[in-house]
């Protein structure tokens, strides 16, 4: 029976590598996917039942070692590093709906026949950028995982161990594992050592995997979202070119409203931006355009006429015919549109993925504030350090990850101000300077992502968890 | 449970043709007439009765700070009595503003409509909101409640079992216990105190949150209004744009007017409430009486409810109001020929973007980040 292979749009068609990969480590996404839904389901719950026994086993052992203050520590450690995995895992699954809503918001788009060009230019550049970050993202997980396995075959593998009895720590032989953690099989030597062993180094991978790919999946939306920015950024200088007065500087005015009449794409209008900046006498260029009148030709209109809103010559003052008028229009319009889909867009990823980011800043403070603690306890290089370090590291990674491009978001969303102003809105029509203004008011607030209204993504964010983890370690060495 | 479970969370209620806006503000009819709305009973009595409530209040407050005139000063004693002052302050706080308010609160609901009607906006929603302060409100009742039943069970069953007569809260006040008759009057004046507290501040509640809720679907129904002004014709885009203006300006008003009357009441429960948060959890971990340790979770918990409760409906609040400056990005401006009505947009998305919520002294707008930088 053959298959026909759906055809995916918009923001499913990017990311569909990404959401592969997740499918396949065993995230409850089960739409985008030709074949039969329930083994999918059932990997899915097996690998959830799988996950939940270690991270249990993890609990018990933690539950079992609370005399001894450093193994506590070291083991609550462990415990909350797995749980942005489960948490991530299980939010995906009950969230579902959110990702595929969020996924669909960009179906459909709108499209004009001279920004396409730069439309498709952005996409693929957006495109390059997501499959680099998820290509990287993949690669480092990978990479720290067969560095955990790699670790755990050097140093002594102990615990310590407080002896009621004669009320002093003693040191107690462990398996050689990654994680420790109770198993209801012994695992000290043997078959079920390798079982162990394979069944942490499965659990490990894919567990960093699933918390990191979903994290990768709101990062390559946020990513989308910028790019679409750029683009917007990009088509508002062209658009002003294209409601131009003719009582500037144009060079190639004729041109420029026969190839709009002739419906060419906007190629010409760039060219001469780029020409024109080559020269180095830019105020030279104006003011010796301004004393040829050869090149206004017959629709020259003096300055100071004063502006007829009623329109009586059939004509706007800027001496652009019905039809420009029109084309003006559209193209603003095409702005606005785009524009308000990348509003409904960033409102739906912070209203699917907000939660996640607040319980991961939930679990990352409390996680950073222990192992503040235990790298005052560092004294050389050992093994230990290396775990320390190698979880501070870690964790600060993947806050870092999701306020950067929060951040960027922030930064792209309020720079469109700065671009409408920036561009020469005074040679455009009057339609064009009121679309400026009204642009210019609403991009005063930028756009945010909110981890569920408690706080905004962005650097600052990072920033002040940073400085939180190192006034916590100062206070700790002082203490000492 | 599933049956009770679905009936609190049922969202969904499309045959509802229309809500009282009134079921918002009143949490019984019961309680509101001892908050003394009930217009119809003399005035005297009205005043009476809150000078009762109020001095009531607060000599148990001042009672509750005997104990730093005791000989032996013991923090735990002091911590636990100026957690109750606080508590009863803040109550009395915003009891006092809603009974000094009245009129003004009167005249708010007057420029709500009575009902929402089934166009206006999604009924739906507004049943939602609805439920969503009747929620908060019932959890807290029976919060409160419970631990007002527990910390009173205590001592009963102390004097039925044992016969000994304990005070609740454990002999912070120094009251003498050997006469059995001043015991239980006693007792039984703590009790009554400590249902009018729960009384009032229930009530108290009801009627600020509730109106903080009221305002925020008008917020909401004037960004739909925005919203609607898409695909009109040039006259009446013209006059619909001229209401949507004018209910603008009505509900700055009665923003304006709401942070005017709740002003001391979120000062007051903000500082109170940070206080009694680092107090109570420095408390938690020093002492050893297990009693004396609920207790202060107790309070830990409860004052940390009031102030998330403060931030999570002043977050609503704030939202809506910026949802007006979206409604009218969303009005279909680009489609519009005429420049001047364009102009006149930008003024009126310039004086949206004058965010109302409800602030401390008009400094910070009280949102969710507040909580955040609090806890």
């Amino acid at each position: 029976m053959q298959v026909q292979q759906p055809k995916y749009t918009g923001l499913v068609a990017d990311l569909l590598p990404n959401i592969r990969i997740m499918q396949a480590i065993g995230h409850f996404i089960f739409r985008y996917i030709t074949g039969p839904i329930l083994i999918r389901k059932l990997y899915s719950s097996v690998t959830l039942v799988l996950f939940l026994f270690q991270f249990v086993c993890i609990l018990i052992n933690l539950g079992a070692n609370t005399d001894e203050v450093s193994e506590l520590t070291a083991n609550t450690i462990t415990a909350l590093f797995f749980t942005h995995c489960i948490t991530k895992f299980i939010y995906v699954a009950l969230n579902a709906e959110g990702v595929y809503r969020t996924m669909g918001i960009w179906n459909q788009s709108n499209t004009h026949p001279l920004f396409a060009e730069s439309d498709a230019r952005y996409h693929s550049i957006a495109l390059s950028k997501m499959r680099r970050l998820l290509f990287l993202v993949t690669l480092t997980t990978c990479m720290i995982a067969v560095f955990w396995t790699t670790l755990t075959f050097f140093g002594d593998s102990t615990k310590l161990w407080k002896d009621k009895v004669a009320n002093e720590t003693i040191v107690v032989d462990i398996p050689r594992l990654m994680i420790k953690s109770w198993y209801p099989w012994n695992s000290m030597s043997g078959t079920f050592y390798y079982i162990s062993l394979a069944f942490q180094l499965y659990y490990i991978l894919f567990s960093m995997l699933q918390a990191n790919l979903s994290d990768v999946l709101f990062c390559s939306w946020v990513l989308f979202c910028c790019e679409q920015l750029q683009h917007l950024k990009g088509i508002m200088r062209p658009l002003m070119e294209l409601s131009a007065t003719l009582d500037t500087y144009r060079p190639n005015s004729a041109a420029l409203f026969r190839s709009i009449s002739a419906g060419s794409k906007s190629e010409l209008i760039l060219n001469d931006e780029m020409e024109n900046e080559k020269n180095s006498n830019y105020d030279m260029n104006i003011s010796a355009i301004y004393s040829t009148k050869a090149d206004w030709g017959a629709q020259y209109r003096a300055p100071t006429t004063l502006q007829n809103f009623n329109g009586m010559n059939g004509s706007n003052p800027n001496g652009l015919t019905k039809k420009q008028e029109l084309m003006v229009r559209s193209a603003i319009k095409y702005w606005v549109e785009r524009h308000k889909h990348v509003v409904r867009l960033v409102s739906a990823i912070g209203d699917t993925y907000g939660l996640a980011l607040l319980l991961h800043m939930l679990t990352s403070t409390i996680m950073l504030t222990l192992l503040a603690y235990q790298a005052t306890k560092i004294d050389g290089i050992t093994v230990f350090a290396l775990g320390v370090i190698g979880y501070l590291l870690y964790a600060l990674a993947q806050i870092f990850l999701f306020c950067i491009f929060g951040n960027r978001l922030i930064e792209e969303s309020s720079s469109v101000m700065e671009a409408a102003y920036s561009c020469h809105w005074y040679d455009g029509s009057e339609e064009a300077k009121t679309f400026v203004q009204i642009v210019c008011q609403q991009c005063q607030k930028a756009m945010t992502i909110s981890g569920a209204k408690f706080f905004t993504v962005s650097l600052d964010l990072f920033a002040s968890v940073l400085g939180a983890c190192v006034t916590y370690f100062m206070v700790l060495v002082q203490l000492k | 449970m599933k049956k009770i479970l679905k009936k609190i969370f049922s969202f969904r209620n499309l045959h509802m043709d229309e809500i009282k806006t009134i079921d918002f503000i009143k949490f019984s009819s019961f309680y509101w007439k001892i908050l003394m709305f009930n217009r119809q009973s003399t005035s005297s009595v009205n005043n009476l009765l809150y000078l009762l409530i109020v001095v009531n209040i607060g000599i148990y407050g001042i009672c509750s700070c005997s104990c730093i005139f005791d000989d032996e000063f013991n923090t735990n004693k002091f911590a636990l009595g100026a957690s109750f002052c606080s508590t009863f302050a803040i109550v009395n706080t915003i009891y006092s503003c809603i009974y000094w308010n009245q009129e003004k609160i009167e005249n708010i609901l007057k420029e709500i409509p009575e009902t929402h009607k089934k166009n206006e906006i999604e009924i739906h929603e507004i049943d939602k909101q609805l439920k969503l302060v009747k929620f908060v409100i019932n959890n807290l009742y029976y919060m409160v409640f419970s631990s007002i039943i527990f910390l009173f069970g205590y001592p009963l069953r102390e004097f039925i079992v044992n016969y000994r007569k304990a005070y609740p809260f454990f002999d912070i006040f120094s009251f003498p216990t050997e006469n059995n008759f001043i015991y239980f009057g006693i007792f039984l004046w703590i009790f009554i105190s400590h249902l009018m507290h729960l009384i009032v501040m229930i009530g108290s509640y009801n009627i600020f949150f509730g109106l903080i809720t009221m305002i925020s679907i008008e917020f909401q129904k004037l960004n739909k209004m925005f919203n609607d002004l898409k695909g009109k014709n040039a006259i009446d885009f013209n006059s619909l744009l001229k209401v949507c203006i004018n209910r603008q300006n009505e509900l700055s008003e009665i923003a304006e007017k709401l942070q005017e009357i709740f002003a001391p009441t979120v000062v007051v429960k903000f500082i109170l409430s940070s206080f009694l948060i680092c107090f109570t959890a420095f408390q938690c971990s020093t002492t050893k009486d297990p009693m004396q340790l609920i207790l202060n979770i107790l309070f830990c918990i409860f004052s940390m409810t009031q102030i998330f409760l403060l931030c999570f409906f002043g977050q609503i609040f704030r939202d809506s109001s910026s949802s007006v400056i979206d409604g009218i990005y969303d009005c279909g401006w680009e489609n519009l020929e005429n420049q001047k009505m364009k102009r006149c947009l930008i003024l009126v998305l310039r004086k949206a973007q004058n965010v109302k919520g409800i602030s401390i002294m008009n400094i910070w707008i009280i949102t969710l980040n507040q909580f955040e930088s609090v806890s």
